[in-house]
C-alpha cells in the first residue's frame, strides 16, 4: 500500500508581523490533517517588489515538541522594513519516502511598525491670499497654544507631514456644542509624497459645516493599514464663524437613520370618569322608587280588579285558582325567559341564549295561547 | 364548480314545467326557456280567466279577505289557492332560472370581498368575524371588518349552510353564497304579492310577484354569483313594507313586532335601510296632513319606530347612528309628533271645545318652544352629526361632483338616463303612473304608502342609477295593479250584477270618505266595451308583456350575466373567452411573494385580494378617502415622485388595467381622470386637473396630450413597450381610444415590467428596491459622509485577500 | 293662568269618572315606567352618558315599556272597539307580552 500522499504546508499564526511578535508557525500535514515525516523550511522571503531579503535563506524550522505537525521561525533578529512579503516554504521528508508529494508553497505575510514622526502645522490665512499664513507647528501629541479664532472669510490650513504614505487622513471637526462631526480627508499634497494638506474656506465650504459656526475640536485620524498604532490626535480648538446661509433638507428618502425607530405605541381612549359610588347608588335607588310608586297606586285601584283578566295583576291573580295551572306554567316560563335574559347579560353569547331560550319559549307559546283563549271563552260564555 | 352548458340542460324539467302551464294558452307555447318566461304572464291570465268563470272576479278578492260569505264562491277557493300557490312557484322557478345566465356560460366565479368574509365567519365563528381585523386590506392601515360591514348577508348565508350541515347535506359555503341572491329573488317575488295583496288584490299580487321575478332593474343586481347585499337587501325591503302595511291596516302589535324584525334584517343587510326609516315616518307624516290620525297608526309606528331603533343600533357598523345622525331624527320627530297628537286626542275626550282650543294653544307653544330649543342645542352641542355628504348627493346631483368625486366616480352613481330607465324596466315605466292614478283614485292608509314610495323612488332613481333598484319593486307592484284592473275591466261579463259590493270592500279603509263616481254609473261604462274591442285590447296587452319577458330575458342574458373578470366578445370563430384578470390573479397568487402590496385603483381591491389573495391599498369599500387620495395621486404623479409614495406605502407591485389592444373601454385610462380629480381633492398643491388637458381642454393620450398626461406614471404604466405593438398599421394605436399614442419610447427607472397578460388587460410592475435602479445621485449636502471626487483613486491593483487560520479538519471517529 | 288650572281640574275629574278601573292599572303603570325614565333623563342630564350603550338601553326600555302600555292600553279600551275589530283582548294582551321579551332580549344584548 504506498499511495502518493499530497503534503500541505500553511500558515497557522498570523499573517501580520510587528516588532513583537515575528513568530512564524506552519502546519505541514497531509490533506486529511494527519501528522506526515517532513521538516519544513523557509526557503526565502521577498518583498512586493520582488526583492529578496538577504539574511533569510533555507532556514530550518524549529518542529513543536507538543505537536509535531508544527514548525516555527522567529525573525525576532531580522530587521524587516514595513510591507508585505511572500514567504515560499518547502517541506522534505525525513525518511526520503518517495510516496509524499512535497510541493512548495507560498505564504504572503504583512509586516507592520510604528507610525514615525508626523509633525502637523495648522494656519489661518485669508481666502484671497492677502496677508500670510500664521502657522502653528505641532509635533506629536501636542495641542494648539490657544484657540484660534477664524472669521468667514479666512480659511483653515492643516498640513501633516509624515516620514510614511498614509492611508487616511482625515480632520474631523466636532462641534462642541452639538458635538456633531464632520470629516474632512485631507489630500496628498503632490502626488506619491507623504505629505499631506486640509484647507477648509469658511465661505466656499461652509455648506459642509452645514453653516454651523461655533466652537469646533480639531482632531486628527491618522491610520494605514502598515501601522500598528493609529492616531487619534486632538489638535486642539477652533472658532469658526462660517458664511450664513441655508442648508437642504435631507431627503428622507436617502437618509440614513441609526439606531432605533420610534415605538409605536397604541393609545387607548381613556375612560370617562365615573360619577362618584354614592350618586350612583342614589339614582338606583330613585329608580327603585316608581316601583313602589306603582304597588301602591295598584293596591289603590286594585280592590276590585277580579274582573279584568287582562293585565299583570290578574296573572297573580290567577295563580291562586286551582284549575289554572297553565296559568302558572305562563308565568312560570315568562319568569324563566327573563331570567335567561339576565344570564345572557351577565355571560353568555348570543346563540347560547338563543339555545336556552328555546324550551321555555316553545312552553309559552303554547301554554300562553291556551291560556288566553281560555279567558276569551270564558269571558264570552 | 363548474356549470357547463351540458350540466345547463339539466334544468328543462323545470322549463317543461312551465310548458305545462303555458299550454292552457293556446296562443303562445314557444319551446325555449327564455320565451316560456312570459307564460307567468299567461299564467296570471288564466287566473283572470278563472275568476272570469265565476261571473265576478272582484268577489273572489272579498271571499279571501272573509267579510263576504257567497256560498257560490266557496268552492273556487280551493283552485284559486292552488292557482295562486302555482304561480308563486314558477314565478320563482323562473326567477332563479333566469338568474343562472353567467353560471351556465362560464362558471360561477365569485370574488366579492363578501365571500371572503363569509367564509371567514363560516371557519372562525360570528364573534370572531366581529372582531376580524384584516390586515391584508387597507395597507398599512388595515380594515377592521366587523365594524365595516353589514353583517346579513355573511350571517344568512352562514346559517343556511349550518342547517344544511345539520341535515347532513355537504355543500361548500361557496355555492350557497354563488346561489343565494336567485334563491332571494324567488323570496322577493312572494314577499312583493303579498305586499300586492294587502295594498289592492290577490291578482295584482300575483302580476307584480311575475314582474319582480324577472324584471331587470333587479335582476342586475341578483344574478348568481353576484354575492351583494343587494341580492337580499331587497326581499328584506319588500317584507318589511308589507308588515308595515298589515300593521297599518290592522294596528296590531305583532306585526308592528313584525315590521321592527324584517328591518333589523334589512339594518343588517345594506345601508338602503335609511329609506326604509324616513319612508315609513314619512307615510305616517302625510296621513296626519290627511287628517288620517287613526290609533292604527298610533299602535303601529310607535311599537315599530321604538323597537326598530333599539333594533337597529344592535349592528355594530351602524352604531349609534339612529340616535346621532340627522338622517334617522325624521323617524324620531314623528315618533313625537304622533305622540303629542295622540295625547291631545285623548284629553280632548274630556274637556269641551272651549277649553280644548285654550289647552291646545298652551300646550302646542310649549311643545314648539321645547322642540325648538331642543333641536338647536343638540345641534350646537354636536350631539345630533349634520347630514352626511352622500346624502347631500342625492338632493343636489353636481354636490358629489364637487365635494366627493370619490362617489361621482363610480358609474352606478351618475344621474340616470331615460334609456337606462326603459332599459331595466320596460313597459312598467310606463304603466306604473297608470298604477298611482288607480291608487290616488281609491285612496286609503296603505295605498298612500305606496304613492309616496314611488314618488320619492322615482325621484332617487333619477339621481343615481344604482337606486334604480329601489324603484323596481314600487315600480313592480302599480304596474301589475295597473295590468290587474285592466284585465279585471276586460275580463269581466257584461252583466255583473255585484261589483258595487267589491268596491265599498275595497274601499273598506277610506275613511276619508272621497267623493267618487257611484258604481252603477262605472257599471254603465264598463257595460259599453263591446266584444271585439275587448279581445283587441286582450290581444294587445298580452302581447306588450310578451315583449316584455322577451326583453327581460334579452337583457339579462345579454347585459347582467357576464361576471366582471371574465370578457366575452364574438367573432366570427365563435365566442371567445378573455380571461386576463384571473390569469393575472393567479401569477400575483403564484408568483409574488405572500405578503407583497400589490397597489391598484380600488376598483379591483377585492378581486385582488379575493382570487390573488395579495396585500392590497385600496379596495372596493372605500372608507378612506385620503388613502384612495395617495393612491390617486401616486398615479398621476411622474415616476420618480410616484416612487417616493409608493416607497412610503411599501408597495411591491402596481397593478394596471390596460384595454387599449382589445379595445376594452373599463379601463384605468379612461378611469384615470377621476384619480386625477380624487388626488387634486386632498392634494391640490401637487395635481391641478388642468394639467391633464390638452391646451383646448380635451382628454387626450395621443401626441397633442399635456406633458403632465404624457409622463404620468399611469400613462407610463399603460403603454409601456406598446409602441412596438403593430396595430392596423399603425405602432401603439390605441384601439379604445382610437389614437396613436404620444409617448411611444416609455422607459421605466424606478418600476419593471413584471407580467402582462394575454391580451394586455393586465399589466404588473414590480416596484424596484432602492438598490437596484440606477442608484440616484444623492446630492452633496444630503450625503452624510463628505468625500471629495479626487480622493477617491484606488490602487489599480486588486489586493488579494489572504486566509488566515485555514481549518484544521478532523477526522471524525467511527 | 287660571283657565289653565281649571281646565286640568276638570281633566282629573273627568278622568277619575269616566276611566275604567282596567284603564286605571294600566295607567299606574303608565306613570311607573314614565317616571323611571325621567329619573333615567334626569342622571343622564346630571352625570353624563358615558356608557351610553347602557344608557340608551335603559332608557330605550323605559320609552319602549311605555309605548307598548299605551298600545295595550288603546287596543283594550272599549271606546276603541270599533278600530281594532281583529284584535281581542287577549290578544292584546299576547301581543304586548311578545313584543316586551323581544324588546328585552334586545336591551339585554345592547347594556354591555
Amino acid at each position: 500500500m504506498c499511495f502518493a500522499t499530497p503534503v500541505y504546508v500553511g500558515l497557522t499564526s498570523s499573517s501580520v508581523l510587528s516588532d513583537s511578535n515575528k513568530l512564524i508557525t506552519v502546519k505541514a500535514t497531509d490533506l486529511m490533517g494527519r501528522p506526515v515525516d517532513v521538516t519544513v523550511m523557509l526557503e526565502s522571503l521577498t518583498d512586493k517588489n520582488g526583492k529578496a531579503v538577504s539574511d533569510i535563506q533555507f532556514i530550518q524550522g524549529v518542529q513543536n515538541i507538543a505537536d509535531n505537525t508544527r514548525f516555527s521561525w522567529d525573525l525576532k533578529s531580522k530587521a524587516l522594513p514595513k510591507g508585505f512579503y511572500k514567504a515560499v516554504l518547502s517541506a522534505k521528508s525525513t525518511k526520503n519516502d518517495k510516496t509524499l508529494i512535497l510541493p512548495k508553497s507560498t505564504v504572503e505575510l504583512k509586516v507592520i511598525g510604528k507610525l514615525g514622526a508626523v509633525t502637523t502645522r495648522v494656519g489661518v490665512a485669508d481666502s484671497d491670499q492677502q496677508s500670510k499664513t500664521q502657522w502653528n507647528d505641532l509635533n506629536k501629541g501636542q495641542k494648539l497654544p490657544k484657540r484660534l479664532e477664524l472669521e468667514p472669510a479666512q480659511k483653515l490650513v492643516v498640513k501633516i507631514g509624515a516620514s510614511d504614505t498614509l492611508h487616511q487622513v482625515f480632520v474631523l471637526f466636532r462641534n462642541k456644542e452639538t458635538k456633531k462631526e464632520i470629516a474632512l480627508i485631507a489630500q496628498p499634497e503632490t502626488e506619491g509624497k507623504t505629505d499631506y494638506k486640509l484647507e477648509l474656506d469658511l465661505t466656499l465650504q461652509a455648506k459642509d459645516l452645514g453653516y454651523n459656526s461655533g466652537l469646533y475640536e480639531v482632531i486628527l485620524v491618522l491610520g494605514d493599514f502598515l501601522i500598528e498604532d493609529s492616531v487619534e490626535w486632538n489638535l486642539g480648538e477652533v472658532n469658526l464663524q462660517v458664511a450664513s446661509g441655508k442648508s437642504k433638507a435631507v431627503n428622507p428618502l436617502y437618509a440614513i437613520t441609526y439606531g432605533m425607530k420610534p415605538e409605536i405605541k397604541h393609545e387607548f381612549r381613556k375612560p370617562e370618569p365615573r360619577p362618584p359610588r354614592v350618586l350612583s347608588d342614589a339614582f338606583t335607588v330613585l329608580a327603585l322608587v316608581p316601583l313602589l310608586i306603582l304597588l301602591i297606586l295598584w293596591i289603590k285601584i286594585g280592590a276590585n280588579i277580579k274582573n279584568f283578566p287582562v293585565s299583570l295583576s290578574a296573572l297573580t291573580f290567577h295563580l291562586g285558582l286551582a284549575e289554572h295551572s297553565i296559568t302558572t306554567w305562563v308565568l312560570f316560563t315568562i319568569l324563566a325567559l327573563f331570567g335567561v335574559y339576565g344570564v345572557f347579560w351577565l355571560k353568555l353569547t348570543m346563540f347560547e341564549a338563543f339555545k336556552w331560550m328555546t324550551a321555555p319559549g316553545l312552553v309559552t307559546f303554547i301554554s300562553g295561547h291556551r291560556m288566553l283563549s281560555q279567558i276569551s271563552l270564558s269571558r264570552k260564555g | 364548480m363548474k356549470y357547463t352548458e351540458s350540466k345547463g340542460v339539466g334544468y328543462h324539467p323545470g322549463s317543461s314545467l312551465l310548458i305545462k302551464v303555458s299550454s292552457k294558452v293556446p296562443v303562445f307555447s314557444p319551446p325555449v326557456l327564455k320565451e316560456l318566461i312570459q307564460s307567468i304572464k299567461m299564467a296570471v291570465s288564466v287566473q283572470a280567466a278563472g275568476s272570469k268563470k265565476s261571473k265576478d272576479s272582484n268577489n273572489h278578492v272579498s271571499s279571501k279577505s272573509g267579510s263576504s260569505t257567497n256560498g257560490i264562491n266557496n268552492k273556487y277557493v280551493g283552485s284559486l289557492s292552488l292557482i295562486t300557490f302555482a304561480v308563486l312557484t314558477i314565478a320563482w322557478i323562473t326567477g332563479f332560472l333566469s338568474r343562472l345566465f353567467s353560471v351556465i356560460r362560464f362558471e360561477s366565479i365569485i370574488h366579492e370581498f363578501n365571500y371572503r368574509a363569509t367564509a371567514y365567519m363560516v371557519e372562525h365563528g360570528f364573534y370572531d368575524f366581529l372582531n376580524w381585523f384584516d390586515d391584508r386590506a387597507w395597507y398599512p392601515l388595515g380594515r377592521i371588518v366587523g365594524g365595516t360591514v353589514y353583517p346579513g348577508l355573511m350571517v344568512t348565508s352562514g346559517s343556511i349552510h349550518y342547517i344544511l350541515s345539520l341535515l347532513n347535506i355537504p355543500v361548500h359555503i361557496r355555492d350557497i353564497c354563488v346561489f343565494l341572491a336567485p334563491v332571494f329573488s324567488g323570496l322577493t317575488a312572494i314577499a312583493t304579492y303579498f305586499l300586492t295583496k294587502e295594498i289592492w288584490s290577490p291578482g295584482a299580487g300575483l302580476f307584480a310577484a311575475g314582474f319582480i321575478a324577472i324584471v331587470p332593474g333587479y335582476i342586475s343586481r341578483s344574478v348568481a354569483g353576484s354575492y351583494d347585499n343587494e341580492g337580499i337587501a331587497i326581499f328584506a325591503l319588500q317584507l318589511t313594507y308589507f308588515f308595515w302595511v298589515k300593521s297599518v291596516k290592522t294596528g296590531s302589535i305583532s306585526w308592528s313586532v313584525a315590521t321592527a324584525l324584517s328591518y333589523f334584517y334589512m339594518v343588517s343587510a345594506w345601508g338602503g335601510y335609511v329609506f326604509i326609516i324616513n319612508l315609513i315616518p314619512l307615510h305616517v307624516f302625510v296621513l296626519l296632513l290627511m287628517g288620517r290620525f287613526s290609533h292604527r297608526i298610533y299602535t303601529a309606528y310607535t311599537t315599530f319606530f321604538i323597537l326598530g331603533l333599539i333594533l337597529s343600533m344592535q349592528i355594530p357598523f351602524v352604531g349609534f347612528q339612529p340616535v346621532r345622525t340627522s338622517e334617522h331624527m325624521a323617524s324620531a320627530g314623528v315618533f313625537v309628533l304622533l305622540n303629542a297628537v295622540a295625547f291631545l286626542k285623548y284629553l280632548q275626550r274630556f274637556m269641551s271645545k272651549q277649553e280644548f282650543r285654550h289647552f291646545f294653544f298652551f300646550a302646542s307653544v310649549t311643545a314648539a318652544a321645547l322642540v325648538f330649543v331642543t333641536v338647536v342645542g343638540l345641534t350646537y352641542a354636536g350631539v345630533i352629526a349634520p347630514w352626511s355628504g352622500r346624502f347631500y348627493s342625492l338632493w343636489d346631483t353636481g354636490y358629489a361632483k364637487i365635494h366627493i368625486p370619490i362617489i361621482a366616480s363610480v358609474s352606478e352613481h351618475q344621474p340616470t338616463t331615460w334609456f337606462s330607465l326603459f332599459f331595466d324596466l320596460h313597459i312598467l315605466v310606463t304603466t306604473f303612473p297608470v298604477g298611482i292614478w288607480f291608487c290616488i283614485r281609491k285612496i286609503n292608509d296603505e295605498r298612500v304608502f305606496i304613492v309616496l314610495y314611488a314618488l320619492f323612488a322615482s325621484y332617487f332613481a333619477g339621481v343615481m342609477v344604482r337606486l334604480i333598484l329601489t324603484l323596481t319593486p314600487c315600480v313592480c307592484v302599480l304596474s301589475a295593479i295597473a295590468f290587474s284592473s285592466l284585465f279585471e275591466l276586460y275580463l269581466k261579463d257584461d252583466d255583473s250584477p255585484k261589483t258595487d259590493q267589491s268596491s265599498r270592500n275595497d274601499n273598506l279603509y277610506d275613511e276619508a270618505g272621497k267623493v267618487r263616481k257611484m258604481p252603477h254609473e262605472q257599471n254603465k261604462d264598463e257595460n259599453s266595451i263591446g266584444g271585439n274591442l275587448r279581445i283587441i285590447v286582450l290581444i294587445a296587452v298580452l302581447f306588450i308583456l310578451l315583449l316584455f319577458a322577451v326583453h327581460c330575458t334579452w337583457v339579462t342574458s345579454n347585459a347582467y350575466s357576464s361576471p366582471s373578470v371574465v370578457l366575452a366578445t364574438y367573432d366570427q370563430s365563435g365566442r371567445q373567452i378573455l380571461d386576463d384578470f384571473r390569469e393575472a390573479y393567479f401569477w400575483l397568487w403564484q408568483n409574488t411573494d405572500e405578503n407583497a402590496r400589490i397597489m391598484s385603483w380600488w376598483d379591483y381591491g377585492y378581486q385582488i385580494a379575493g382570487m390573488g389573495n395579495r396585500t392590497t391599498l385600496v379596495d372596493n369599500n372605500t372608507w378612506n378617502n385620503s388613502h384612495i387620495a395617495l393612491v390617486g395621486k401616486a398615479m398621476s404623479s411622474t415616476e420618480p415622485k410616484a416612487y417616493e409614495i409608493m416607497t412610503s406605502l411599501d408597495v411591491d407591485y402596481v397593478l394596471v388595467i390596460f384595454g387599449g389592444l382589445i379595445g376594452y373601454s373599463g379601463d384605468d385610462i379612461n378611469k384615470f381622470l377621476w384619480m386625477v380629480r380624487i388626488a387634486e381633492g386632498e392634494h391640490p398643491q401637487d395635481i391641478r386637473e388642468a394639467d391633464y388637458f390638452t391646451a383646448k381642454g380635451e382628454y387626450r393620450v395621443d401626441e397633442e396630450a399635456s406633458a403632465t398626461m404624457l409622463n404620468c406614471l399611469m400613462y407610463k404604466l399603460s403603454y409601456y413597450r406598446f409602441g412596438d405593438v403593430r396595430i392596423g398599421g399603425y405602432t401603439g394605436f390605441d384601439r379604445t381610444r382610437n389614437s396613436v399614442i404620444g409617448n411611444k419610447n416609455i422607459e421605466l427607472t424606478y418600476l419593471e415590467e413584471a407580467y402582462t397578460s394575454e391580451h394586455w388587460l393586465v399589466r404588473i410592475y414590480r416596484v424596484k428596491k432602492p438598490h437596484e435602479f440606477n442608484r440616484p445621485r444623492i446630492p452633496r449636502s444630503s450625503r452624510q459622509i463628505k468625500t471629495k471626487a479626487t480622493l477617491t483613486k484606488k490602487t489599480s491593483k486588486k489586493r488579494k485577500g489572504t486566509l488566515r487560520n485555514r481549518p484544521v479538519v478532523v477526522k471524525g471517529t467511527r | 293662568m287660571t283657565s289653565v288650572v281649571g281646565v286640568v281640574k276638570n281633566l282629573l275629574g273627568a278622568y277619575e269618572a269616566q276611566t275604567p278601573k282596567k284603564l286605571k292599572v294600566i295607567d299606574a303603570y303608565l306613570a311607573y315606567v314614565l317616571l323611571t325614565g325621567i329619573v333615567q333623563f334626569v342622571y343622564c342630564c346630571l352625570v353624563g352618558t358615558f356608557p351610553f350603550n347602557s344608557f340608551l338601553s335603559g332608557f330605550i326600555s323605559s320609552v319602549g315599556c311605555f309605548i307598548l302600555a299605551v298600545c295595550l292600553r288603546i287596543q283594550v279600551n272599549p271606546e276603541n272597539k270599533s278600530l281594532f275589530l281583529e284584535i281581542s283582548q287577549e290578544r292584546a294582551f299576547a301581543d304586548f307580552v311578545i313584543a316586551h321579551l323581544l324588546l328585552h332580549l334586545v336591551v339585554m344584548n345592547f347594556i354591555g
